[in-house]
């Protein structure tokens, strides 16, 4: 399948193309799946990530690459939500326990 | 680094992975997630999280004209009929919306805001799904973008064109294929793809 001449679609072709690409997937879910922050919180951010970079200019903006507006996202997420200064307790499951 | 927020030194992948596995290690230090954490997340996603269940959905909707019209109506309470994985947080199965291509109408998904994807039934979505430029043209010329890549409408079908969100992650019923009235389920199952659920494909046999 041909889109236009920088994306040709490849049914064979891997969803990640780096492992750290994979695990930043697995973090955004696996810190949305055990209560941590809402998925829409993690969305607006990649949304915001994504908007910022289509308005800019073209000769300002660098290359297209999704996972760094996913990792810049994550980065948010979690800053936002002080995971890594105020982390809230979690269960014997390892969801977050809100008070 | 010539200035401004998008420019990338040259070891971006690099950077990014450091980036990433740092902010792992530092969130098991604190106790946030466990090490194990995200490759269970990541397991579970990978083994249940795919178009498999899109495909047992579209057989069912081929082969049952009530539960057709029902994953229309209610597509999570339809899907819950059948006997597939829960879903997780993020991946939501309540968000879920079929759309069922008729003969004179064919439904294309897109997410021009942040590649939104129905998770549940057809796993992650192909790189392309995520580019600017798909996005961009598939939104605004649908047509000639649909005949890039193969499906050929007729003038005088409709294309309904319908954008992800956080509440509405779309997935396509193809239809089935003619010819099929004596398949088994099996049989049909192989005829339904990822991009024919995606909207860029038709249903059949895979070339």
């Amino acid at each position: 399948m041909r889109l236009h001449e920088t994306c040709t679609t490849d049914q064979a072709a891997p969803q990640f193309d780096f492992e750290w690409q994979r695990r930043a997937f697995g973090l955004a879910l696996a810190l949305s799946e055990f209560g941590h922050y809402d998925w829409e919180d993690f969305q607006q951010n990649l949304i915001q990530s994504i908007g910022d970079w289509e308005h800019a200019p073209e000769g300002e903006r660098g290359d297209w690459h999704y996972f760094d507006h996913w990792v810049a996202a994550l980065q948010k997420v979690i800053a936002d939500h002080h995971l890594l200064i105020a982390p809230v307790p979690t269960d014997a499951g390892d969801h977050a326990v809100r008070e | 680094m010539t200035g401004g927020q998008f420019f990338y030194p040259d070891d971006r992948e690099a950077s990014n992975a450091a980036k990433v596995a740092a902010l792992e290690s530092l969130l098991i230090e604190k106790g946030v997630i466990t090490g194990q954490t995200v490759d269970k997340v990541l397991s579970y996603f990978e083994s249940e999280m795919t178009p498999l269940n899109g495909r047992k959905i579209v057989v069912k909707a081929w082969t049952d004209p009530q539960f057709a019209a029902r994953v229309v109506g209610d597509t999570p309470a339809a899907v819950a009929e059948l006997d597939l994985p829960e879903g997780m947080a993020g991946a939501e199965g309540e968000h879920l919306q079929a759309v069922a291509n008729t003969p004179g109408v064919h439904n294309l998904i897109i997410c021009t805001l942040c590649s939104c994807f129905p998770w549940p039934v057809l796993g992650l979505p192909p790189y392309w799904y995520k580019d600017p430029v798909f996005r961009a043209r598939a939104a605004r010329e649908p047509r000639k973008v649909l005949a890039e890549v193969g499906v050929d409408l007729p003038e005088d079908t409709e294309i309904k064109v319908w954008d992800s969100s956080g509440h509405s992650r779309w997935f396509v019923i193809p239809q089935r294929p003619p010819g099929t009235e004596d398949f088994t389920d099996d049989m049909l199952m192989e005829m339904v793809t990822t991009e024919s659920m995606m909207g860029v494909a038709l249903a059949g046999p895979v070339p």
